[in-house]
């Protein structure tokens, strides 16, 4: 009689470690399979920030294409801009505005 | 019977895990350190994060020349899955290859074979928007030169060592070269079957330290007005090659350094490699008559003379030993001052001087000035011209180095000894960058100064060279009313023992505002042939660049 209950402990006791140890297996599948995709999730901000880099240096480039001094001579040109032909510097300072009396 | 049949499939047992044993000593033993490799190769992921190589910017904070990704195009053979007709076809469309050229390469023998080199950004995308199976880009760190050749020989260029690496020849990508280039980094971490990395897995990095970047003294409209200006001079005036170089006299800085002709740096192997040496800290020249403000400068400072003094030997050509020292016009001023004699620029004066002064003095000051020795200035590829041994001069060389002739000098040399007048009486070491950028930590490049004139010399010098841009030969062609310290020399180029009877180097140097100069400026032109003489050349042109920078920086010559 003794030996049966005890029997039925060591039963429930199995069942309960078996369950666990599914549970701990089918968890650390689980938590691989989710690392596994974490990988690939990491490649891929890795791949978009090296986008993203590669973007931002064309930019760059472009600004400082913009900014050269070729670029804006060519501007200044198709703009009507000309250079001084002559420069004269001033013997006294004039006046421009006279007080009135 | 069934005993025979027992040991039968006893023996087949046998054989069978010997031949697996074998076979497993075959991988675990004699393959172990292959297959280890192998296992490795699978399962680690090698990669070298490369050092990003640092700019170099103008003083306004503007790029010289900065770091940018090129790509180069391989194509697998054993992966194309289209024909090579075909593909040499999509291609030549995208691309600046002609279509059978393409088809050549691909015929050729190995694998793999390298088809573009040198893609910039925009041509990457195009080759990806093909997506032809087999093709391979490799990305490498190139230079962009946002100004074109701006600055060419200041500058040099980011060549190939012959391990195939990044290294930078000439100016200051070779001075340079070791602090731009930096340190690789590398990271190693576990990848899955995808080749994805595993975020659990082990991982190791060693840190990657970028170049440092240049900040330079350049001035980026300086620049600009001397490569125009000298493009165009050189060619009005019929000359070989001309050089300017614009420095800041209060701290030795290189405002704009231009030779012409000049090269791309982005097509340096397009071009003849002489061109790739700077002739303002290259080569040496005679410098004619600039000198004599360095010999007078000499001769005030000791004491030997002042100003005012009367040369006694100036009525006429003067003869030591064999030879016969006559003026460069053949015209002679008797009872000229000390001042009238760089007024006219007198050989015959510039002898007496010198007598006065004595070879050891001379020789001393010479050396104060810088003249024999390097500048020291953070460009690769300087070099200098050596004084003789003193035991090694004879009277007519003495005579002759008063005037500039028997001497060799760089053009940097001879800025940095007027910058020491102009800045009253300080030598300071001429330098092209004003501080490194090293991660964010700025360091300030610093200069040494020696005073090596009293200032009251370097005053009355000033008041010389203001007099003969006034009053000397090329006064027709000054800034009225402007305020210049400056001299003309025109040399005569030795060659074979003797000097070449047409040929010149003219040159013209000067500093302005003449008593609170704010840049000092050389311009040498290169056996002109429009007039061997440098008021004709040289001199117009450095007052053509001097309007145009007083104007555009605000200076007030005056």
């Amino acid at each position: 009689m003794v030996d049966k209950k005890k029997i039925d402990r060591n039963r429930q006791l199995i069942t309960v470690l078996s369950l666990i140890a599914l549970v701990l297996v089918f968890g650390q599948v689980a938590v691989f399979i989710y690392f596994g995709g974490q990988g690939a999730k990491a490649a891929q901000v890795n791949q978009t920030k090296n986008d993203l880099i590669r973007e931002n240096k064309q930019l760059e480039t472009e600004i400082l294409h913009q900014t050269s001094f070729s670029f804006i001579l060519e501007r200044a040109q198709e703009l009507g801009f000309k250079q001084a032909s002559s420069i004269v510097y001033l013997e006294d300072q004039l006046p421009i505005a006279f007080k009135s009396k | 019977m069934s005993l025979s049949r027992t040991r039968l499939v006893f023996i087949l047992f046998l054989f069978s895990f010997l031949v697996i044993i074998a076979r497993l000593s075959w991988w675990q033993i004699v393959q172990s350190k292959a297959l280890l490799a192998q296992a490795k190769a699978q399962r680690w992921e090698e990669k070298v994060v490369p050092a990003k190589r640092g700019e170099i910017f103008f003083a306004d904070s503007y790029p010289l020349a900065s770091s940018k990704p090129f790509y180069n195009l391989y194509a697998f053979k054993p992966e194309i899955k289209i024909s090579y007709q075909e593909l040499a076809e999509q291609l030549a469309k995208i691309s600046s290859l002609e279509k059978k050229e393409i088809q050549e390469m691909l015929d050729a023998d190995p694998l793999w074979i390298p088809i573009w080199r040198h893609l910039e950004e925009k041509d990457r995308e195009k080759i990806l928007s093909l997506k032809i199976s087999g093709f391979q880009l490799e990305e490498e760190t190139g230079r962009e030169y946002p100004e074109a050749s701006q600055a060419a020989h200041l500058l040099g260029f980011l060549g190939k060592n012959e391990k195939g690496e990044n290294q930078g020849y000439f100016g200051l990508e070779g001075y340079y070269d070791r602090q731009l280039r930096g340190s690789d980094g590398k990271i190693i971490q576990e990848k899955d079957a995808l080749g994805r990395p595993i975020v659990l897995g082990n991982y190791r990095q060693s840190t990657v330290k970028n170049g440092v970047d240049l900040r330079l003294f350049l001035d980026r409209q300086l620049q600009w007005i001397a490569e125009k200006h000298i493009a165009e001079g050189t060619k009005r005036y019929g000359a070989q090659k001309g050089l300017v170089i614009i420095s800041n006299p209060q701290n030795g800085g290189i405002l704009a350094m231009a030779a012409y002709p000049d090269f791309d740096p982005s097509h340096y192997s397009k071009t003849e490699s002489e061109l790739f040496l700077n002739p303002a800290i290259s080569e040496t020249f005679e410098p004619g008559s600039i000198l004599k403000i360095l010999i007078m400068a000499a001769a005030l400072d000791s004491d030997t003379i002042t100003p005012q003094d009367i040369c006694p030997d100036c009525a006429g050509p003067l003869e030591i030993g064999e030879y016969t020292i006559r003026t460069w016009n053949d015209q002679y001023y008797p009872n000229s001052t000390m001042t009238e004699i760089i007024q006219h620029s007198d050989n015959v004066g510039m002898v007496y001087v010198e007598k006065q002064l004595g070879l050891e003095k001379t020789l001393a000051y010479l050396e104060q000035f810088g003249i024999g020795r390097r500048t020291g200035i953070d460009l690769q590829g300087e070099t200098t011209g050596k004084l003789k041994e003193k035991e090694y001069w004879s009277p007519i060389d003495l005579a002759t180095i008063s005037f500039g002739q028997g001497i060799a000098v760089t053009p940097i040399q001879i800025i940095q000894a007027v910058n020491a007048i102009a800045n009253q009486g300080k030598l300071i070491q001429p330098k092209v960058v004003q501080e490194i950028n090293n991660n964010q930590k700025i360091e300030k490049i610093k200069q040494e100064t020696k005073q090596i004139i009293k200032p009251k010399t370097a005053k009355q010098i000033t008041e010389m060279m203001a007099n003969a841009v006034e009053q000397g030969e090329a006064k027709w062609t000054k800034i009225p009313n402007a305020s210049i310290a400056g001299k003309t020399g025109t040399a005569q180029i030795p060659i074979q023992g003797h000097y070449d009877p047409e040929k010149t180097i003219a040159s013209f140097i000067g500093f302005a505002p003449a008593f609170q100069p704010q840049l000092t400026m050389l311009v040498i032109l290169y056996e002109p042939t429009t007039s061997p003489w440098a008021a004709e050349t040289a001199a117009p042109l450095w007052f053509d660049i001097a309007k145009d920078i007083f104007l555009l920086k605000s200076i007030n010559p005056k």
